[in-house]
């Protein structure tokens, strides 16, 4: 057992937020959502936060840790190495009530790009077959993995700046669905990145990818989207070539 | 408390580099274009020599030396990190980016900072005559 001093941003309906420090015992194994557990249960009943899976695969717990966003389930306070410990909401997004935040502008961005697959045949019944080492194949293996939790938007310097900007996560989904040889919409949504507040507006600080909790190289994955806007031949053949080996 | 403060800015530092490196190619970028603006200022005093003589005097001054030696760390830098983005930019090396700002940018650029700066320090300030 050691003891954390825990200092969370509180915030309700008032627009001025403040600051609130709990003392908790924890266990060495614990994390920091089992340390807001504990706050919520034995000292201040009002605190509010989000959580779902406590596994790290809903992306619902993503707040600010030590200045950094990452998974509370997934975020374990001795791998912090500090005796006092700062949580708050997600940068960026409106906060509803300490450190829930509104996912909106998020989803908005998310919802931009047609993050669904939009197959060419839609009544086929057949499972489509996608080859490990086709280029698809290899993206997606390393790409699948975004849960949507924000924390890379939240991360990026340009999102704060630009409410425009459709950030990591929307273009890693987009680039996915580019890729997938089953799809068919791949002009409009080429149109939809190839925009200022597409991903022209990255400018390659790699937050995204030191924040994500799955460890997804978004920044790749948006260099990868620039090259198939100023290369479209090439991209467009790559395509046919998966589509047909 | 030090070493919490500076395990965080040395984890920082590491897990964000792409950040440090941004904010050091804009302010670089800033102060090279005020140099920039104070070099061509100069050059367009060529028109009458007495004052290029008197400007080319001032910028013989200590101060201005140092100034030199800090504009040639802003150079390294940003020409270094240039590097950087470029292959960035070009796909090269995406999963390498924190490894080519540190070594590459930083640690080779200090290399070649005390390679330039230590002869204009001792040749430019420490023997500087009149």
């Amino acid at each position: 057992m050691a003891s954390f001093t825990f200092r969370i941003a509180r915030r309700d309906t008032s627009a001025v937020g403040r600051e609130q420090s709990f003392q908790v015992e924890l266990e060495d194994r614990m994390t920091v959502l089992d340390a807001l557990f504990l706050i919520q249960r034995e000292q201040d009943p009002t605190l509010s936060f989000r959580c779902s899976c406590r596994v790290g695969m809903c992306g619902s717990c993503a707040m600010r840790v030590n200045w950094q966003p990452r998974l509370a389930c997934q975020t374990r306070v001795a791998t912090l190495e500090a005796d006092t410990i700062t949580v708050e909401p997600l940068a960026t997004l409106p906060v509803l009530k300490d450190l829930v935040v509104d996912m909106e502008p998020f989803f908005r961005q998310w919802k931009k790009v047609s993050p669904t697959l939009h197959p060419r045949d839609k009544s086929s019944k057949t499972l489509a077959v996608v080859p490990p080492n086709s280029a698809f194949g290899k993206q997606a293996a390393v790409k699948r993995d975004c849960i949507t939790c924000g924390a890379c938007y939240s991360a990026c310097g340009m999102t704060g700046a630009n409410e425009g900007y459709l950030g990591p996560a929307a273009i890693n989904r987009a680039m996915l669905r580019l890729m997938d040889p089953r799809d068919d919409l791949v002009d409009e949504r080429l149109k939809v990145l190839n925009n200022v507040d597409g991903v022209w507006r990255c400018h390659t600080q790699f937050n995204c990818v030191a924040a994500c909790p799955k460890s997804i190289n978004l920044t790749d994955s948006i260099m990868k989207m620039k090259r198939a806007l100023l290369f479209p031949k090439k991209f467009h053949d790559k395509r046919n070539f998966v589509d047909n080996p | 408390m030090t070493s919490a403060i500076s395990l965080t800015i040395r984890k920082y530092g590491w897990r964000y580099a792409g950040n440090v490196a941004f904010w050091v190619q804009r302010l670089t970028g800033l102060a090279l274009v005020g140099y920039l603006i104070l070099h061509i200022h100069t050059i367009r005093d060529l028109q009458n020599p007495k004052t290029f003589d008197e400007a080319l005097h001032t910028f013989s001054k200590p101060l201005f030396k140092m100034g030199e030696i800090g504009l040639l760390a802003t150079v390294i830098l940003h020409a270094l990190n240039g590097i950087r983005l470029t292959m960035v930019d070009l796909g090269v090396g995406l999963t390498k980016q924190r490894q080519m700002f540190w070594y590459f940018a930083i640690g080779v650029g200090a290399v070649l900072f005390l390679a330039g700066a230590i002869p204009m320090f001792i040749y430019g300030i420490l023997n500087h005559h009149g």
